[in-house]
């Protein structure tokens, strides 16, 4: 066989054995192996690739962003802060039509900001702000829809773990993809608010929400209390952030002094039991060993496409075609959305990414900006059936027999149709991504 | 039906919901290799901590003392790979190694006989790729104990690499041995049944 079958081979094998449900790094490690050895037709350099992608996949200091973004968005998570961020947004938008959907838009945007997972942001959401729309008359589907809906922007708005892996699997800088990360997200925001007002006017059916002009007398939050409530975020916004924007820190850096200031939160809120931090600790090093592995598994299948040379044999076949780089992205954002929905964010971007990244610098796109086209692509999967995994969040979480995963799905689709509209006008115009770099 | 497992992405996730880290049996390690895995996690949850004040430390010393702390950067470099198979053997009893079981959950539903021979081959590939690993990284750590390998720079800061080595093997045999545990429970119907990574 020659390189580019068994290449091929392999990445069918590898979707087939994922489908069935193998662990994902066991499918990519053991399938490269296997390829590599009918490739070269020597056990021992099969081994020696397995062996040496262990050794030093993840042994740049950048990887250290993993575990301490995650470390920082349990600790936030466990301060409460997500509540305290959409309180103050409620008080903002209470008056507009759609306003509880807006403000949950708006608190996802800014709880974004400090931590960087969508499914994170899901669960929180769904705790928070559900329950508070079906009081006010909200309709069940518009509800949860706008809640993993919006969700997507916690993996977008930095800092963000899908933004960083796909940094490492395609050599670019995490700060540079931090940065891109803000304008698409900030974008995605504005477009999913001006969704819910025009369905708030023109479908007021599928929104609900009628009692909320009946809201009036609700306490008011004075502007003081607003401040203070949003302050803890504020700063953890300004070291994250502001730390790599200025160049005073590295994004490591930038991650464990975000840390420390979550857990000096946590502790000032009395949020901070010893319990309740070794529970973060261990949930930590779960989520690391789960993301390093799947890293170094995505590793061992970079390098046995490599020895295939299929990622060149790849971008040369494209090019043959004689397609346009816009067909070319059609075709990739097909491929993603396809993909999105048997795979996790993650994996779709360590399997697809390697493969194409040859073909997107000769046709002379920019990676950064690509990164931010896999990312929103890979991620409207979450969204929608068969494996939306905002989706599945938001039903393992919300607890509510009346409210069906076709509920969910339903309430979704909007606002997958929407991230589809916003990553056309992303691919179109790169400046968006590019602007603050 | 459980979802699959974008644990990969749960980075808040079951924290607050009480949900996280269940054994299969619900409650304490109940085998002394649960134990091990347990105790593996502890170390690597801790290490993690422990890295995170010593950059903080050293970014601080950087920033406003102009001393920095020699050595953090290499310390990580050695530590990460060390942390993940600290963890590995713990996130796969927890059920939270990544995998898309849609089908896989059906199957069990539908057709338990097929399921869990399924679930039992799943198991056995999981087990097979840590021989694999392990029969390469065995070598490696010999290596790094007779060489006396370190990272560094001599007279400023030099850590042995060895340690590292030595993790990876023990995570190796350790994962291997969860993963041959569940492939047994599966083909054991009256034990106590694996889950489906439905930790969330």
């Amino acid at each position: 066989m020659t390189g580019i079958e068994v290449g091929i081979a392999s990445i069918i094998v590898i979707i087939l054995l994922i489908y069935g449900g193998l662990y994902v790094p066991v499918a990519l490690g053991l399938v490269s192996f296997v390829g590599v050895w009918i490739l070269r037709e020597d056990l021992q350099m099969s081994i020696d690739l397995l062996s040496l992608a262990v050794g030093d996949s993840v042994s740049d200091q950048v990887f250290a962003t993993i575990p301490l973004f995650a470390l920082m968005g349990l600790l936030v998570g466990q301060a409460d802060l997500g509540r305290d961020v959409y309180a103050v947004a409620n008080m903002v938008f209470r008056r507009v039509r759609g306003g509880l959907g807006i403000a949950t838009v708006a608190a996802n945007a800014v709880f974004a900001s400090i931590t960087g997972s969508s499914i994170a942001s899901a669960t929180v959401f769904t705790r928070i702000s559900v329950p508070e729309m079906l009081r006010y008359g909200y309709t069940r589907r518009f509800s949860v829809g706008v809640v993993s809906g919006s969700s997507v922007l916690g993996m977008l708005i930095p800092p963000s773990a899908m933004l960083i892996i796909y940094a490492i699997v395609a050599e670019q800088s995490v700060g540079h993809m931090f940065i891109a990360g803000v304008v698409p997200g900030v974008l995605l925001a504005i477009a999913y608010s001006l969704m819910i007002l025009a369905f708030a006017y023109w479908l007021p059916g599928f929104v609900g929400g009628a009692k909320s002009d009946q809201v009036e007398d609700v306490d008011d939050m004075s502007t003081l209390q607003a401040i203070k409530l949003l302050l803890p975020i504020l700063a953890l916004v300004v070291v994250v952030l502001g730390g790599i924007y200025g160049g005073v820190v590295t994004p490591v850096e930038a991650g464990a002094a975000g840390s420390l200031v979550a857990l000096v939160i946590a502790i000032l809120k009395g949020k901070a039991s010893p319990k309740a931090i070794w529970k973060v600790l261990v949930e930590t090093g779960h989520i690391t060993a789960i993301i390093l592995f799947l890293i170094t598994a995505a590793s061992m299948y970079a390098r046995m496409l490599g020895v295939a040379a299929l990622p060149t044999t790849f971008g040369e076949w494209l090019q043959g075609l004689n397609l346009d780089f816009t067909s070319v992205m059609i075709l990739y954002v097909i491929m993603l959305i396809l993909l999105g929905t048997i795979l996790d964010t993650a994996s779709i971007i360590l399997i697809v990414v390697p493969l194409f990244l040859p073909a997107v610098e000769t046709f002379g796109g920019d990676l950064v900006w690509f990164g931010i086209v896999t990312v929103v692509g890979a991620e409207i999967g979450l969204l929608t059936p068969p494996l939306g995994l905002s989706c599945f969040a938001i039903k393992s979480t919300i607890n509510d027999p009346s409210i069906s995963l076709a509920d969910i799905f339903i309430g979704s689709f909007p606002f997958a149709v929407t991230m589809l509209g916003v990553l056309v006008l992303l691919i179109a115009w790169p400046g968006l991504s590019l602007i603050l770099i | 039906m459980s979802n699959t497992g974008d644990n990969a992405g749960t980075w808040v996730g079951s924290i607050s919901g009480n949900e996280s880290g269940a054994s299969p049996d619900g409650g304490a390690p109940s085998s002394i290799l649960d134990r091990i895995s347990s105790v593996m996690n502890a170390l690597g949850s801790l290490w993690i901590f422990v890295l995170m004040i010593l950059i903080n430390i050293d970014a601080a010393g950087r920033t406003w003392f102009h001393s920095p702390m020699n050595g953090v950067i290499e310390l990580i470099e050695l530590s990460l790979i060390a942390i993940v198979f600290l963890q590995l053997a713990d996130a796969q009893r927890c059920g939270r190694l990544t995998r898309s079981d849609g089908f896989f959950s059906m199957m069990l539903e539908k057709q338990p006989g097929f399921g869990r021979s399924l679930g039992a081959f799943f198991e056995l590939l999981g087990l097979l790729f840590m021989v694999i690993i392990l029969w390469g990284s065995v070598p490696n750590l010999i290596e790094a104990w007779t060489e006396d390998f370190y990272v560094g720079e001599e007279g400023i800061f030099t850590a042995p690499v060895w340690p590292t080595k030595l993790v990876i093997v023990v995570g190796c045999v350790v994962t291997g041995l969860q993963f041959a545990v569940f492939a047994w429970r599966y083909v054991r119907p009256s034990r106590s049944e694996p889950q489906q990574g439905e930790s969330q």
